[in-house]
């Protein structure tokens, strides 16, 4: 199956759903310290959800059907490249938190294709509870104060230091659900 | 039903809970307000009280729509 190529985006409905809708009733709700706490729910439901998983499966790239808020792309993605992603794309976003706390813009343009999985390592469980708990310590020592600058994300609005909190939550939360995609079709391979 | 239709149900679910739990927040406070000033609590007033909260919450610290 010929998947579209990185970079491509989200269907235009689902991106302007999530742009005017969802992003506003997130920001309105929320606080740092929801974010920080549903981020760590993912994060538990993630390593509960793969903990069984052996690492030939964790490894196993099959095409799913498209999740919301997935790009073609990432359809064909293995648990562990999902991992993966989450670590490549939070430390971009943890960076981004910590240089707008401080109210510095970040130079590099974020760019949707830089942030796609590579390696497809055995280690990329562990990498990834490291990486997140780097990421709760940095927050829970950040002062809770949104900044005035703004980095702008590829596909939605530009976001605070705050915003990007929340989106720390959403991203997860999506990709959680692609690795429930993966571990359904994987219990349909083995059926 | 879908993995994408699941998603958005959660994602809706999700609000609808920090809905209801700044709801019991402006509630709690209106209550404890009408306790030390010794007036009726009325639930349309803790109604009002909430949508004049997500309205102020839209607005500041920062504009939600921009």
């Amino acid at each position: 199956m010929e998947l579209q190529k990185a970079g491509t985006g989200l269907p235009n409905m689902e991106r302007v759903f999530i742009k005017r809708i969802l992003v506003p009733i997130v920001r309105t709700f929320f606080t740092w310290e929801i974010a920080l706490f549903m981020v760590k729910r993912e994060v538990s439901i993630i390593t509960n959800l793969t903990k069984d998983i052996s690492q030939i499966d964790m490894q196993k790239q099959i095409i799913i059907d498209r999740t919301f808020a997935i790009e073609d792309d990432s359809r064909r993605f293995s648990i562990d490249m999902v991992l993966e992603h989450l670590v490549i794309a939070g430390a971009l976003v943890k960076d981004t938190i910590k240089s707008l706390s401080s109210e510095t813009v970040p130079p590099q343009e974020i760019k949707i294709e830089d942030v796609k999985p590579f390696e497809n390592s055995t280690e990329a469980l562990e990498k990834f509870l490291v990486f997140y708990q780097t990421y709760f310590d940095m927050i829970e020592t950040l002062p809770k104060k949104q900044s005035i600058a703004t980095k702008k994300h590829p596909w939605f609005v530009s976001f605070n230091n705050f915003d990007w909190s929340i989106f720390m939550y959403m991203h997860t939360f999506i990709h959680r659900r692609q690795i429930e995609e993966i571990i359904s079709k994987l219990k349909e391979i083995h059926e | 039903m879908s993995n994408a239709t699941g998603t958005i149900l959660r994602a809706f679910g999700t609000i609808l809970c920090l809905i209801i739990f700044w709801y019991f927040v402006v509630s709690i406070i209106y209550f404890v307000i009408t306790l030390v000033l010794g007036f009726e609590f009325d639930l349309r007033v803790s109604l009002a009280l909430f949508v004049v909260f997500t309205i102020f919450r839209m607005f500041y610290p920062k504009n939600v729509f921009i």
